[in-house]
């Protein structure tokens, strides 16, 4: 008797301490250190970003390192993501760049390998060209487009992404070919516009905002539904006519992820920690001054936001990126 | 750059490792072929295309390797026919100081296998211990051969090791490279 | 004269704080550190400082990076010298001379030439910064893709000039380096070249598991091999720093391959080590002594030193007065500004200048702490050429691997690294040059992209390399290059024969 008696109580402790743990392992998410993985260099605005929450991490009491991890078009990094633990303590920093990798079939991984948790920011891309041009209007621009057909340039940071799909976009609601020009980043394509190499390019307005206040560059068109609060004189594509969404609305992002399989728990304590620091005064401060848009979807709705984006993408991969 | 010829002892080594390296080259760009040749080559817009430079620099490949292997077999002729006396030794490179060309291969695929194995041991345990592993075997086939005895060996693995712990610490602490 | 006493703003700042002269002068010594370590470099030294400086005021901040950067440059010409490993890419060159002059016993001379002729490029850069920087900039806007490409052919052609007469191999190896440089994805259409679906090679084979397997490996091997008698060299007791005298027999040397440097890190397409491949080539052709460039002339080792740490003062030009970066150093400086609420950009003088003064004080604190920092390193440092064989080689092998697996945190990229260390080997055995591989890899890629999209803009036509005057020039000068060495010992050959013959 005192024997099974003393075996029921061990066994009742036991499962009393197991459970009690499980329950304070998620309560105490998270209890160890996260690691932010970024897929590019560190000074890079991808890098730049993820450190700007870690104090607002701090405040929260999460502990979080960056590890930047570079290469293959942010696809190493992401590759890491995707096969790590899905416990939490990993993540990532994803962007439309990764996106166009997945849409084209270029990774070995889908994006069913992936927990979405939320958006960091939205980079709304730009038309731009040098206030020396003889275009001061998106109007004028399109029209001189129409009418040397084949031989407007428009660079791009990057092929095969985002950038090159509104390239793509615009000279196909323009109604012709034009010279798509590749460059290795977005510094490139800047300094091609001001030194006149280059007809127009597709940026974003948080590496270009100090050379448009400079007189250096100029915005003639946004790609967006609504005109964007950084540049408020910028029309946007709709208002001047041109349906450059035809196959759905395509904006720059860079989002925070996780591998698939994650706890739903856990996942909700991601978006809420992670949501805090993105709208926090601190970080919206930082995207008014750098003219992107921060935060906005998280969880669920974000997984299905990025999934349409694919689908763009996948589709202008069909039309605009091949053979270009 | 260096036009020495090789004495005679070495010259077989020299050889050698020329026939693998031309040979190394010729067979790269070969199996390169038919993937370049399914690459696009440009139309009109874009004379040259993604595979245009790759096709050109393989057919150079072959061309210069078919050049080099020529000029090789002239100058072993030369050398046969007596023409090109090898010079045994110059200022900088006499016998003594130059180990023979076996020794160097030997101990370089002996070195190389070695820091293949450090990595392997290293993905499956962790730096310390694939670290001091390596650099401990490393220093004792490196010591002269006067020194290897207990008191030496032993003073030998402590530095290596120490040198190891300097590394780590210095990647993981003050770089905050972790190191896994 | 404005620019003077905005300057003198600036270095009053600094005075005032003392903390920030030592975080600069700490950057300095980290930066010397890495770029002396073969595995290391200065580009790592300068990612890994940067969260560190999230804590200091703006200009310190800026200000020791540029110290890391400025040391680090300078720094990798140390292990080239003494171990004829480069430290650094751009050191790469300095082995060509740096390196028989410490064979013949001149090591802590030659580590002198090289520090002079840092602390000169270093300096002249910063004097472009101060003085003709919004000048400069604007005129780099005006190079475009032909351009780029003509001067990596130029640079290309210095293997026919360093060959001699091992044409063949060196164009053969030239080959190789493009060939290697060709794998990745296409930049301007995304196509695989040559992956077989590996992810890591997506982004082509970097420069640094390039350098330390095609350099670091082969010499490591090859010093493992040597008998075990290990001769005591003898280091020269005599002076480190070279005369006054001696160093004005340099000074058109110094002055030409700073100015190569800084022109290099203001074009936004070219990095360091193009400068001092350019500044090299350079001063061959132009020094009397040239010809014996290869042999342990101290010229060469100023050449490709002063024109390496021109490309820190050349690199800052357009990203202080355009907001573009000079190279991918000054590309994560950026980053570095903005975090500080600094917007890289036209607008920077105007909105921050104080701060900005106060950053081109420190880049001059730097420079002059770079020298006395190393004057008094470098002698400790030729000591490691004396150290136990057991103990030296291990700890090299141990940090180009670490060194290798930490600029990307991936196994595949140290295998990469000991694979071309294999092909290193072999080809120095078999008395191959290694120097055009890694050449062909450096400037390659910059050939074929920049040739494409020339193309790109022009739309096919080819004309466009002859119509726009500086890349017809550049273009010219290649073909002079190539053919010049050529026909010049075609001549002497028939003279000889000649001779002999009368």
């Amino acid at each position: 008797m005192p024997r099974t008696f003393f075996k029921t109580i061990v066994t009742v402790s036991f499962a009393v301490l197991f459970t009690s743990s499980i329950a304070l392992a998620q309560d105490d998410f998270p209890s160890q250190e996260i690691r932010i993985i970024v897929p590019w260099n560190p000074g890079g605005s991808t890098d730049i970003m993820a450190r700007k929450i870690l104090p607002s991490l701090e405040e929260q009491g999460v502990r979080a390192v960056v590890e930047n991890m570079p290469g293959g078009g942010s696809a190493v990094g992401m590759a890491q993501v995707a096969s790590a633990a899905p416990d939490g303590y990993t993540v990532g920093l994803g962007s439309s760049s990764i996106l166009s990798l997945i849409a084209q079939g270029n990774v070995p991984f889908t994006y069913d390998s992936f927990t979405d948790i939320a958006l960091f920011s939205e980079d709304p891309l730009v038309l731009l060209v040098s206030p020396n041009s003889e275009w001061d209007s998106l109007n004028a621009f399109m029209e001189y487009m129409k009418e040397n057909p084949g031989s407007v340039t428009i660079g791009t940071p990057g092929t095969n992404n985002v950038n090159h799909a509104m390239a793509g976009l615009t000279g196909q609601a323009a109604g012709v070919e034009f010279r798509h020009i590749p460059y290795p980043g977005g510094s490139r394509v800047i300094a091609e516009i001001m030194g006149g190499q280059i007809d127009a390019g597709v940026l974003k307005p948080s590496e270009t905002l100090p050379q448009i206040e400079a007189d250096d560059l100029q915005a003639i068109g946004v790609y967006r539904q609504e005109r964007i609060e950084a540049l408020p004189e910028t029309e946007t594509f709709q208002e001047a006519g041109y349906d450059v969404f035809s196959s759905g609305e395509l904006a720059q992002i860079t989002y925070l992820t996780a591998p698939a399989g994650l706890d739903a728990e856990i996942r909700e304590r991601l978006v809420e920690i992670f949501n805090t620091a993105i709208l926090s005064e601190a970080f919206q401060e930082f995207a008014e001054e750098n003219g992107f848009i921060a935060g906005g979807l998280s969880g669920e709705e974000l997984q299905e936001y990025n999934a349409g984006l694919i689908d763009t993408l996948e589709s202008a991969a069909q039309e605009i990126f091949t053979g270009d | 750059m260096s036009d020495r010829q090789p004495s005679s002892h070495n010259y077989g080594w020299v050889l050698g490792a020329t026939l693998v390296f031309l040979v190394g080259s010729i067979g790269a760009a070969l199996f390169l072929l038919p993937p370049t040749l399914e690459m696009s080559f440009g139309g009109m817009g874009r004379p040259v295309g993604p595979g245009t430079v790759p096709i050109i620099v393989l057919t150079l490949t072959i061309l210069m390797v078919l050049i080099v292997a020529l000029q090789e077999v002239l100058y072993f002729c030369k050398r046969r026919g007596g023409k090109l006396v090898p010079i045994e030794t110059t200022s900088d490179e006499s016998s003594e100081l130059e180990a023979s060309a076996l020794r160097k291969v030997i101990y370089a695929v002996a070195t190389l296998a070695l820091l293949v194995a450090f990595l392997l041991l290293w993905r499956n345990t962790a730096f310390p211990v694939a670290a001091s592993a390596f650099s401990v075997i490393l220093s004792f086939c490196l010591l002269p051969a006067g020194w290897r005895r207990p008191k030496h060996s032993l003073s030998a693995a402590v530095i290596a090791i120490i040198g190891v712990l300097v590394i780590w610490l210095l990647f993981e602490f003050i770089l905050n490279i972790r190191l896994h | 004269m404005e620019t003077i006493s905005l300057l003198a703003g600036g270095f009053q700042t600094l005075a005032a704080n003392p903390v920030g002269i030592l975080w600069i002068a700490l950057g300095v010594f980290v930066g010397i550190t890495c770029g002396a370590i073969p595995g290391l470099t200065a580009t790592m030294g300068v990612a890994v400082f940067i969260p560190i400086t999230f804590s200091l005021e703006p200009e310190i901040a800026l200000a020791t990076l540029i110290g890391v950067y400025c040391g680090g440059l300078s720094g990798g010409a140390v292990p080239a010298i003494l171990l004829n490993i480069p430290g650094t890419p751009s050191a790469m060159v300095t082995t060509l001379d740096g390196h028989p002059m410490a064979r013949q016993g001149l090591a802590t001379r030659a580590l002198g030439w090289a520090l002079v002729a840092s602390v000169v490029g270093s300096f002249v850069g910063w004097v472009a910064l101060v003085t003709m920087a919004p000048v400069l900039a604007r005129l780099a806007l005006n190079l475009g893709s032909a351009e780029y490409a003509a001067l990596a052919l130029f640079g290309l052609t210095i293997v026919v000039s360093l060959s001699g007469s091992a044409l063949a191999k060196g164009l053969l190896c030239a080959l190789i380096g493009i060939a290697l440089s060709m794998v990745g994805l296409d930049p301007t259409t995304g196509e695989d070249r040559w992956t077989f679906g590996t992810i890591n090679l997506f982004q082509g084979i970097s420069i640094m598991p390039a350098l330390i397997g095609l350099f670091a490996i082969p010499e490591i091997l090859m010093a493992i091999a040597a008998p075990g008698v290990q001769k005591r060299l003898n280091l020269e007791r005599s002076r480190m720093i070279p005369t006054l005298g001696e160093m004005m027999m340099q000074k058109w040397n110094l002055l030409r391959s700073s100015i190569i440097g800084v022109g290099a890190g203001i074009i936004p397409a070219l990095g360091g080590n193009i400068g001092s491949i350019l500044a090299y080539d350079q001063s061959r052709r132009f020094e009397k002594d040239g010809a014996k460039y290869g042999t342990g002339r101290p010229g060469g080792i100023v050449a490709s030193e002063a024109a390496n740490n021109g490309v820190t003062g050349g690199a800052l030009i357009p990203l202080l007065t355009v907001g573009i970066p000079g190279d991918s150093v000054t590309a994560m400086l950026i980053g570095g500004l903005m975090i500080h609420g600094l917007q890289p950009g036209p607008r920077l003088f105007e909105a921050n200048g104080d701060i900005v003064y106060a950053i081109l004080a420190a880049f001059l604190l730097a420079t002059i702490m770079m020298y006395l920092l190393s004057v008094v390193g470098y002698r400790y440092v030729v000591r490691v050429l004396n150290l136990p064989r057991h103990v030296l080689y291990p700890a090299l092998l141990l940090l180009t691997v670490v060194g290798t697996y930490a600029l990307n945190r991936q196994i595949f990229d140290v295998g990469l690294m000991l694979a071309l260390g294999a092909l290193g080997f072999i080809a120095t055995l078999a008395r191959f040059p290694v120097y055009p591989i890694v050449l062909g890899l450096v400037l390659g890629p910059i050939l074929e992209s920049e040739m494409r999209r020339a193309l790109l803009v022009s739309g096919g036509e080819w004309s466009i390399f002859l119509t726009r005057p500086v890349s017809a020039v550049l273009l010219l000068l290649s073909v002079m290059a190539i053919v010049g060495p050529i026909v010049v010992r075609y001549m002497q050959k028939s003279r000889a024969s000649r001779n002999a013959s009368s």
